[in-house]
């Protein structure tokens, strides 16, 4: 009696799966599979929402169901891997920062970028300086003053090394003549938390996850490191405006296995650019706090380039270099 | 002095080695990444290897004070070896788990080469006929049971993992 | 002011049949998938998450949070029925429901868990309504020092609370510590037992570590001399619960509800920490403390309650200072984010009615939860009359999937089945294998702030001491660690 019911309940279900595969077997036109948009981060963070968000509106423009999948682990590098060894068919790509630069220096199992196509630049992350207003000082000035009389007197969280927000609390300090004492924290809301419980006084995060928190007053941001002043904290003045030439930032672009053909390739740049300009992403892209700067394919590659010839320097500097990934 | 785990001094012993084991291969480990670390720690930091050799410590230890005790009730019990046709019944009813560790170790591989369906399909269907048969004894009847079910799982998986939750498993 | 705008949201939610619909279709979704060996509340959460693109951002809320409370419900169904725990609370639940269920009294196992987990969720949100600012006021007092000083407590507590012998269940939580430090250090980036291999680089992830440990380790137990035991299928016996056996554990409920309350309230401490803790410690103040492991409905009730009240404590760091509690509420943060709302100061101190859709939501979802898991455990609850041989195989195909999942990554299959095989040894040398998970969660933590606080001190190990919080938290610590010492040499000194 029991055995037939759970016969006839496998075979309902062999029914139900049938349904939908017929689709899968019409295979001519690209797109006619859903695209897995690879996030390298857990769901919940700012990668998270920058590869939801365009899968939104890329699903509209492209017709066709786009998935995220956070494939997550190692630093970023388990997702890079899963990125650069998928299929070159276009149905895999992915979103990635600065992490992947660092990882490919530091790492040596971790996949080096030659494995990576750069389809469209998304944005700028440009890095800043924030102290928590319960140290009473909202100028750079009075930080720098304060740093120069006792350097171990206000200490920073950041990134362990290779993360955006280290890098910059290794460069911003430096063009401010100052030395800093850097707490690491595993990841950005960790930082936020302990800037607003008071164990680290200063930190040096990019915009996003302190935005609500600066026009709050909770936290004032001393300084921005790019070349013009961050659009949702226009009273911000940057780094070069106060007089220390300074200009560092994370970036969010979307890559692809190398080795898609060049038509779907065409496809998916021309897509992905339509998704960044389009108005709902450029509304909630705005309001997270991301700077957009929608590139295609061919700047996108340049510009990680310059970010490879940017961060190399300073990783090596900083003794973080695996020995066998030295350049000569 | 009574065996701490199940008052047997073979399992007392049996543990020991095995976390004296646990230890060596942990400290091997560690002693391996350590070589390929070549930063400072920040001041105060007690450093990325300081509280793994202190917990390789503790269980070097006590793995050595298990397997003492479990040694030294060996002796006082004076446990003596299994029969040998009992060690041999033994181990052929673990063949069982053997095999089923095998061929979930093969799974990975399988799911990549076959795409998931084809997979899922394998595995269920042989070992639902090889856990009936080892029951029931063989018959065709059994397979055909075997690979009804089997074909259900992963009609069951394809359908909620790939098709509802799009995970991307290789198809 | 905060409690009129509940009660107008309450009310407005109540008489739309819309909304009401859509707590049930969530409640019912989250319930199936977080039944579903393999998925657990996070994925549930960012599976379902595109569904809510179009939605308003409160209905959106509703929807999500209808997802996540169930599929926390969901996920002790199959530790309890399959042995296979999906979320870390659920290790627990596994421990008594298990043996429960292969009793005959699946039915029970999930009604204990079901309705204390409705209890405990109910008290962890009305502490939430009523000391938001009080709890919040607690959690910022945690720094570095603390969280060290709990993650202690934390281990102090469970090596006392396994069956059999301390020693050796501290020995098989440092092993958890030590197997949590495989990867990327946290702080330093720094390579640790890899070997430099991107397998080991990844870490080792909890979920499939505990489905393999129990529920793999379970069925190749099972697989050993399979054809010579007689194959009995446990009866499903009664499935509703005599209400005199659920009002006399009150005590049980409420001390597990404070507990998860206030530890979900510590950001990034979460559920796991808050229902290992309240675990532990109902197991030291028991009078059968011997029980516990073997079907005993005090061990399902208390961490149940603590994890659901850790819901609404986790809520109180994203409310008070605009940071997620943990994994689930980053998640929750993410789906606001995608609507456009930043949670920071502002959000909830201009819109007290956001304050009071998330609150409504929670108590709409809670009761929810109960109703259609009420009517679902009859039909769960056939889940044991499966036949051995068709389970053992499905659930392994579960197992490997889920182990998937959960990262997107066939490594972790791997390390499924390779804690498989640890969870079927250390049971074969009746090792306790609970306190390996633990050290896993706990350890991490552990690391973490104890290298910080040294930082922080440049290396005096006196900051421990100095912050009382801590400094109490140590003593209590030492205090558990040197009684059963003190006793067992006065024994010895006597007896000379």
């Amino acid at each position: 009696m029991k055995k037939r019911n759970l016969f006839t309940s496998a075979l309902c279900l062999a029914t139900f799966a049938a349904l939908p595969f017929q689709a899968a077997f019409a295979d001519d036109a690209y797109p006619s599979k859903p695209i897995h948009i690879t996030v390298v981060w857990p769901a919940g963070g700012g990668h998270d929402l920058v590869g939801r968000l365009i899968g939104h509106e890329l699903s509209t423009i492209m017709d066709t169901a786009v998935v995220v999948d956070n494939v997550t682990g190692a630093g970023g590098s388990t997702g890079i891997r899963h990125i650069a060894k998928a299929d070159p068919d276009g149905y895999t790509i992915g979103v990635m920062g600065l992490h992947a630069v660092s990882q490919s220096y530091m790492n040596t199992s971790a996949p080096q970028l030659d494995g990576l196509d750069p389809l469209a630049y998304v944005s700028d992350e440009p890095g800043a300086l924030q102290i928590s207003a319960d140290t009473g000082i909202d100028t750079l000035e009075a930080y720098v003053a304060a740093m120069k009389e006792d350097p171990m007197g206000l200490m920073n969280g950041n990134d362990p090394q290779g993360g955006n927000s280290f890098v910059f609390a290794e460069v911003i300090p430096q063009a401010l003549g100052t030395d800093m004492m850097r707490l690491p924290y595993p990841g950005h809301a960790p930082t936020v938390t302990a800037l607003l419980t008071g164990e680290v006084q200063t930190a040096t995060l990019p915009i996003p996850p302190i935005l609500e928190h600066a026009l709050a007053g909770t936290i004032n941001v001393l300084g921005v490191a790019s070349e013009t002043r961050h659009p949702q904290l226009p009273d911000v003045p940057t780094f070069k405006e106060q007089g220390y030439d300074v200009v560092v930032n994370d970036f969010v672009m979307m890559v692809a296995p190398v080795g898609i053909p060049t038509d779907i390739r065409a496809k998916l740049e021309s897509g992905l650019l339509a998704a960044v300009n389009s108005e709902g992403f450029v509304a909630a892209a705005k309001k997270s706090g991301m700077v957009l700067r929608p590139l295609g394919a061919t700047d996108a590659a340049a510009e990680l380039a310059m970010q490879q010839e940017l961060v190399y320097p300073l990783l090596e500097n900083a003794g973080l270099v695996a020995p066998e990934l030295k350049r000569d | 002095m009574t065996p701490p785990i199940d008052g047997s001094a073979r399992k007392t012993f049996a543990a020991g080695l095995l976390f004296l084991f646990l230890a060596c291969g942990g400290y091997l480990l560690l002693r391996d990444s350590q070589g390929m670390y070549s930063n400072m720690p920040m001041r105060g930091d007690p450093g990325p290897f300081f509280l793994a050799s202190l917990c390789l410590g503790c269980l070097a230890l006590a793995g050595g004070i298990l397997s003492l005790i479990g040694l030294l009730g060996v002796r006082d019990q004076g446990v003596s070896l299994l029969p040998t046709h009992q060690f041999i019944e033994g181990v052929r009813s673990w063949g069982l788990p053997i095999g089923f560790v095998a061929s979930l170790l093969a799974m990975p591989t399988a799911i990549e080469g076959l795409g998931t369906m084809l997979a899922v399909v394998l595995f269920s269907s042989i070992w639902i006929y090889v856990l009936l048969s080892a029951l029931r004894g063989h018959a065709v009847r059994h397979a055909v049971e075997a690979l009804i079910f089997g074909a259900g799982a992963a009609l069951f998986i394809q359908l909620i993992f790939v098709r509802l939750l799009t995970l991307p498993l290789p198809a | 002011m905060l409690l009129t705008s509940f009660i107008d949201v309450l009310l407005g939610y109540l008489s739309s049949p819309m909304m009401l619909g859509l707590v049930v279709l969530g409640t019912v979704l989250g319930l199936v998938l977080g039944a579903i060996p393999g998925i657990s509340s996070t994925m549930a959460l960012a599976i379902l998450m595109p569904v809510t693109f179009t939605m308003e951002p409160g209905v959106a809320m509703l929807f999500l949070i209808s997802v996540f409370m169930s599929s926390v419900y969901g996920g002790s169904i199959s530790a309890i029925l399959m042995k296979l725990p999906g979320t870390p609370a659920s290790i627990f639940t596994q421990i008594d429901g298990y043996p429960m269920a292969q009793q005959g009294r699946a039915g029970h196992a999930l009604n204990f868990a079901l309705v204390s987990s409705t209890i405990g969720g109910m008290i962890g949100l009305a502490m939430l309504v009523l000391l938001a600012p009080v709890l919040a006021e607690f959690a910022t007092n945690f720094r570095s020092p603390e969280f060290a000083a709990v993650a202690l407590f934390g281990i102090v507590m469970l090596s006392f609370s396994s069956n059999g012998s301390t020693l050796v269940a501290s020995v098989v939580g440092f092993i958890g510590v030590i197997l949590g430090m495989v990867g990327f250090d946290a702080l330093t980036d720094a390579q640790r037992m890899t070997l430099n291999t991107p397998m080991l680089q990844s870490g080792l992830n909890l979920v499939p570590m505990i489905i393999g440990l129990f529920g793999l380790g379970e069925i190749l137990q099972n697989l050993v001399g399979f054809a010579q035991t007689p194959k009995v299928r446990p009866q499903i016996g009664k499935v509703m619960l005599p209400l005199n056996e659920l009002t006399s554990r009150w005590k049980v409920m409420l001390r597990g509800s404070v507990i998860g309350t206030f530890i979900g309230a510590i950001p990034a401490a979460g559920s796991a920490v808050a229902v290992s803790i309240a675990y532990a410690q109902e197991r030291r103040l028991s009078k059968t403390p011997e029980k516990f492991g073997t079907g005993h409905a005090d061990g399902i009730v208390a961490p149940e309650a603590a994890n659901s009240a850790s819901v609404g404590g986790s809520l109180i760091p994203l409310i008070a200072l605009g940071v997620p509690g943990d994994t689930i509420t980053a998640v929750l943060m993410g789906a606001l984010m995608l609507h456009g709302l930043t949670p920071g100061p502002l959000l909830f101190a201009n819109n007290p009615t956001f304050v009071a859709w998330i609150y409504v939501s929670v108590l709409l979802a809670l009761i929810a939860t109960l109703v259609v898991g009420l009517g679902m455990i009859r039909a769960a609850v056939l889940v044991t009359r499966i036949p051995p041989q068709l389970m053992y195989v499905f659930i392994a195909v579960f197992c490997v999937i889920g182990a998937f999942a959960i990262r997107n990554d066939m490594n972790d299959v791997y390390v499924m089945i390779a804690f498989g095989v640890v969870g079927f040894v250390f049971s074969r040398l009746s090792l306790p294998v609970t306190p390996m998970a633990f050290g896993l969660i706990l350890g991490p933590i552990l690391e973490e702030n104890l290298r910080r606080s040294l930082m922080i001190s440049r290396g005096s190990w006196s900051i421990f001491l100095e912050r009382p919080i801590s400094a109490v938290l140590i003593v209590i610590c030492v205090t558990l660690v040197s009684i059963p010492l003190l006793k067992w040499s006065w024994v010895k000194l006597r007896a000379l």
